[in-house]
């Protein structure tokens, strides 16, 4: 017997085992009486035990036993119907229906209480109907029966005279019937012996001094009473499988994404913001995209219904980058040479691209100055495992004399390095339509290979002259999702943004 | 971003090589395309390309000049590497020649021509004239709206071809992919190609058309060619190459890209003249002015024709955006790889520079940056080493980012489980299940509807974080009670007084879903909320609004330092009515709070 199990014994389990020696039966009725248990401890310990193989079934006992109901309590109280009618008929002249509203009795018991008198000799009726007495002694089955309801307990047959049994049965009936005085219920008896496994761990509590009165959970009570001082506190066992418990909690994905912003915070870059609603102006003409681009139809971005157009653009950026558009204007560049349209500039859409609020600050930020925003744009796709509607991207610029190809470089390295903990990396010419030039980097996956991770790229002169700014400003984007579903162990980006509160309560945290 | 298809066997025959995967894999970045696999079972490699303003690189031909330039050049001396193309310095045959109609000058004004011949096509060489037209067209001219490609059989043309317009109920031919006689009417409302591409010309009532002397018709500009000149077959020799459209630079760009890679294939290119009673348009004829002639009553513009004007750079610009220095002979040797020569100049404020000769299949030289970038690329990324931005920044969030995590960490304090949601949804879902049918006009009115959504189910954006609760609620009834969650995100609702006619707000909204809960739970999460953040002065006000129990919801308001009082958020019982129209069966409560109301 090893200590652990012993320590897991609930106290009922060890009181069972420490009350009986070997070989010595038992039932639950009798453990309910040597330890003054309820019937219900007493039967759960019995289950415990034998699932553990320290007790043993030996035999099934059918036993009969007698219950007092709540009519038998009264009787006992009050007296039996036919000891009362005696006793009244001992005193005055009655009919037998003027007795039984006297004694309040029902109708049947009042009957049957005369009958027994009569039958035993001791009541006659004269020719009025009135009760005569003949002899004012107890019938033996009345005594009987009196001595019966003394009981404080059920009454097994086994107990009872054969002449008490016939007396009981004729105020006994099953369950459900009321109106009598005893119920009758047939029951099974299991009776158990200590098994020899049992009889080694009584041996094993016995030397360590086990009781089965250790404490149990720590109470209030037992704190202010002191009960627990110099008693020992049960052991539990403390590998049992723990309930669930429903938290409050941070939506994964929504934790990575504050990880992100606070990994830019980390290295000197200033959170921006805005609408959701933007202008075809700054979503994709300041950042010097023609407005004849193949990019640029109704199949990519999505339309605002009502209001169809910003009521201006602000001055001097709209001449600006419509000059820039037209001719070049004065940013070195030849320009599209087309016609800027000024009415389609201010087309009102969901913004499409992150790169509408880098493009939005740069009219108003320092220099030098490092910005990002993780924004939510809208793309004109098939909504599948692979594309959404709308979802995050996380991009941004920097703005200052150090900006070159180099520290471009080092840039994408910082950032292959700090969210994707790279070892491999690789720097490949990329293509963004509003930078030159432009670079991605590739990071090396333990699993899957190489993947892109962002790009990066030097803002054409044509979209920073434009919007007032004069040094170089490198403009960088990240993927952040791809990562998001790899680090969640999710293959479908709508996982993402599931409403499925099973599902989000039980996903894990996640780490850039 | 085009993909291609190309034959794996002509493209190691024009590279002159047999690359593995891997390093073809490599030398296609430097061109700024990808490929995820090896070739199919057809022996075709599928590329996709990511500049889009290289449309010289969208076939086998223009891959396999890059590729090969960028790897043969080693020395500067070696200038023969760069691809010459002689045809452009070739007279027209004056026999060939296009005559415009003054009438296309309002309506499609340009059409440019070569013609080609010397080698018989065969399937490969088809399908990769085919290619070439196919991403010119929907890729560069923008699915035929701004370049238009048409390709035919030569030997069959009586010279020369007239392009004007055309009667759309008299004049008929029987176009590619049918065998019926089909008036110009019958081609865009029968024809599944005339179909598709008839908004091009919904707003004209006479039609494009390229016809010879023979009044055959070769097709309906930029529709559909004739089943006989049109349909090119195995076997023929000579064909003719015309592009229409309104933008003379990108045709003219066009009609280059298409000639190099003909030369490329091994094809003779002779040059087309077009004869237009207008004149052209004059940004462009600045650049080529010794080309064209200008006669009494018209214009003759000869293609192919190299149209690009020089671009010079300063080598201390290169040096300053490359962030190193870097030599002259270096610079030209990198652009040579690149397939540009250059000399040297100095510059405007008499530094040293280059001046570069355009490639005439390209024309994405729009600055001096691209030719930096051709550098950069030239040189290869290895050449540089990566080094740390050095200027100091302060980092910091939005302050409406600082106040959205300290009312998340409360309500997580609150038991609340935080969602995200998507920002599009359907009528049904944002609108109809929402409010009682009186007020649903009015809720609408408030959102931002979108014109071209993908379908209806992603046609609005929300202004209230409360339907995808609700939404959230409805799928989430297997979940242990109760449920708590919460979202912080972005409404949109209208608003006049805008400049765009609407204001994003940042919302959070809360609701909890559980058989005993009511107005008096809510109502303390709220005070705890209010507490928490460190507003004191707040009151509730009673709320008209269908989504809610009457007498059992509020509008919350806040008192502000100067004293008025703005609605910041509205609150209560969710009315079983909506419950009913979510298939909800638990009571729920809900809020919402606009967060730029708590600054």
């Amino acid at each position: 017997m090893k200590l652990e199990q012993l320590t897991q014994l609930h106290p009922l389990e060890l009181r069972v085992l420490l009350a009986h020696q070997k070989e010595e039966e038992f039932s639950a009725s009798t453990i309910e009486e040597t330890l003054s248990m309820v019937l219900g401890q007493a039967n759960q310990a019995i289950s415990w035990l034998t699932q553990k193989n320290l007790i043993q079934e030996v035999s099934q006992n059918q036993e009969v036993v007698y219950e007092i109901t709540s009519l038998g309590k009264e009787w006992k109280e009050k007296g039996m119907p036919a000891e009362r009618l005696l006793a009244l008929v001992s005193t005055k002249s009655v009919t037998l229906a003027e007795a039984i509203i006297e004694l309040g009795l029902d109708k049947k018991n009042g009957g049957s209480a005369f009958g027994i008198l009569s039958k035993n000799g001791k009541v006659t009726l004269d020719e009025q109907k009135q009760i005569i007495l003949k002899d004012n002694s107890m019938p033996k089955e009345i005594l009987t029966c009196i001595t019966l309801l003394q009981s404080n307990k059920e009454i097994a047959e086994s107990s009872l005279s054969e002449f008490e049994i016939e007396t009981i049965n004729l105020y006994a009936k099953k369950r459900g019937v009321t109106g009598v005085p005893f119920r009758k219920v047939e029951r099974e008896t299991i009776i158990y012996t200590l098994t020899h496994l049992g009889c080694e761990c009584i041996e094993a509590a016995k030397k360590l001094g086990m009781t089965g009165k250790e404490l149990g959970q720590v109470s209030p009570n037992m704190l202010k009473t002191k009960s627990w001082v110099e008693q020992t506190f049960r052991p539990y066992n403390i590998t049992m499988p723990p309930n669930r418990v429903n938290i409050g909690r941070r939506n994964p994905y929504s934790e990575f994404l504050q990880q992100i912003k606070d990994k830019l915070v980390s290295l000197g870059f200033e959170e921006f913001d805005g609408p959701l609603v933007e202008t075809e102006f700054w979503n994709s003409d300041a950042l010097f995209m023609p407005q004849f681009h193949a990019a640029r139809n109704i199949h990519d971005v999505y339309y605002i219904q009502e209001p169809q157009y910003a009521k201006e653009i602000e001055e001097p950026w709209l001449s600006n980058v419509a000059t820039t558009h037209e001719n070049g204007g004065n940013t070195g560049s030849r320009g599209w040479n087309y016609s800027f349209d000024k009415e389609f500039t201010r087309r009102l859409i969901l913004r499409s691209q992150g790169t509408v609020m880098s493009a939005k600050t740069l009219t108003k930020a320092k220099i030098p100055g490092k910005y990002f925003g993780v924004l939510r744009v809208f793309r004109h796709d098939q909504i599948d495992a692979t594309h959404l509607s709308d979802f995050y991207q996380t991009e941004g610029i920097i703005l200052g004399d150090d900006v070159n190809i180099k520290t471009l470089l080092g840039l994408l390295k910082v950032f292959a390095e700090e969210f994707a903990h790279a070892e491999e990396i690789k720097y490949v010419p990329g293509y963004f339509p509003f930078t030159e030039p432009s670079i991605e980097v590739h990071i090396k996956h333990p699993k899957i290979g190489w993947m892109e991770l962002g790009g990066s790229g030097i803002l054409r002169p044509e979209v920073t002259k434009s919007l007032g700014i004069h040094v170089p400003v490198a403009a960088w984007g990240i993927g952040i999702d791809r990562m998001a579903t790899m680090q969640m162990k999710i293959n479908d980006l709508r996982d993402l943004f599931s409403n499925d509160l099973e599902k989000v309560s039980l996903r894990k945290r996640v780490n850039i | 971003m085009p993909k291609i298809q190309i034959s794996e066997q002509l493209f190691y025959s024009l590279l002159g090589y047999t690359p593995t995967f891997t390093t073809l894999e490599n030398q296609l970045s430097c061109i700024k395309a990808e490929i995820s696999e090896p070739a199919d079972k057809n022996g075709m490699l599928t590329i996709e390309l990511n500049d889009t303003n290289r449309p010289d690189l969208w076939s086998v031909a223009g891959i396999s000049r890059q590729l090969t330039t960028y790897k043969n050049t080693k020395s500067l001396s070696q200038q023969s590497t760069t691809p010459q193309y002689n045809f452009f310095e070739t007279n027209p045959d004056t026999n060939k020649k296009i005559i415009v109609d003054k009438a296309l000058q309002t309506v499609r004004p340009y059409v440019l021509a070569f013609t080609i011949g010397g080698k018989k096509i065969d399937n490969t060489l088809l399908l990769e004239l085919i290619q070439i037209q196919e991403k010119l067209c929907e890729n560069y001219g923008q699915h035929r709206q701004a370049v238009s490609v048409g390709i035919y059989r030569e030997q069959f043309i009586s010279w020369p071809v007239y392009y004007s317009l055309a009667d759309p109920t008299t004049t008929e031919f029987v176009p590619l992919d049918t065998e019926k006689t089909l008036n110009l009417h019958a081609i865009l409302e029968t024809h599944p190609t005339g179909k598709k591409y008839a908004h091009l010309l919904s707003k004209f009532s006479r039609y494009p058309l390229l016809q010879d002397s023979k009044k055959q018709i070769l097709s309906l500009v930029p529709i559909i060619n004739s089943a006989f000149l049109g349909a090119i077959e195995i076997g023929d020799d000579r064909l003719l190459i015309e592009c229409t459209g309104s933008n003379l630079e990108q045709l003219m760009l066009t009609m280059n890209i298409f000639a190099c890679d003909c030369t490329d294939l091994g094809f003779e290119v002779t040059r087309v003249q077009s004869e237009y009673p207008y004149a052209l348009d004059n940004n462009i004829i600045a650049s080529f002015s010794t080309n064209q002639s200008t006669l009494s009553t018209h214009t003759l513009l000869t293609t192919p024709l190299k149209f690009q004007a020089p671009l010079q750079v300063s080598l201390k610009n290169i040096s300053t955006m490359l962030g190193t220095d870097i030599s002259l002979s270096e610079i030209q040797l990198a652009l040579l790889k690149m397939g540009v020569s250059s000399k040297q100049i100095p510059d405007k404020s008499q530094d040293i520079g280059v001046e570069i000769e355009v490639p005439p299949y390209r024309n994405d030289f729009l600055h001096s940056v691209d030719i930096i970038e051709d550098v950069m690329i030239g040189l290869g990324l290895d050449f540089f080493k990566a080094e740390y931005p050095k200027n100091f920044t302060i980092g910091r969030l939005t302050d409406i980012e600082y106040l959205s995590r300290q009312v998340i960490n409360i309500m997580v304090g609150l038991g609340f489980q935080e969602m995200i949601f998507p920002y599009l949804g359907s009528a049904e879902e944002f609108i109809k299940k929402m409010y009682a049918e009186k007020d649903r006009a009015m809720a609408q009115e408030e959102m931002i509807q979108v014109s071209n959504p993908i379908s209806e189910n992603y046609e609005f954006v929300r202004s209230s974080v409360l339907s995808n609760l609700l939404e959230s609620e409805r799928v989430s009834a297997h979940s242990p009670y109760p449920h708590r969650i919460c979202e912080l995100g972005k409404v949109v609702i209208k608003n006049n007084t805008e400049n765009y006619g609407s204001q994003t707000n940042t919302n959070m909204g809360f609701l909890i879903a559980d058989s005993t809960i009511g107005f008096t739970d809510i109502n303390s999460i709220l005070a705890a909320i209010f507490y928490y953040i460190n507003i004191e002065k707040w009151h509730l006000e009673l709320l008209h609004d269908s989504r809610f129990i009457e007498g059992r919801s509020g509008k919350i308001m806040r008192t502000m330092p100067k004293g008025q009082c703005v609605q910041v958020g509205v609150f209560g019982e969710i009315h079983p009515r909506v419950l009913d129209n979510f298939n909800i069966t638990m009571p729920c409560v809900a809020g919402e709070i606009r967060l730029e109301g708590l600054q």
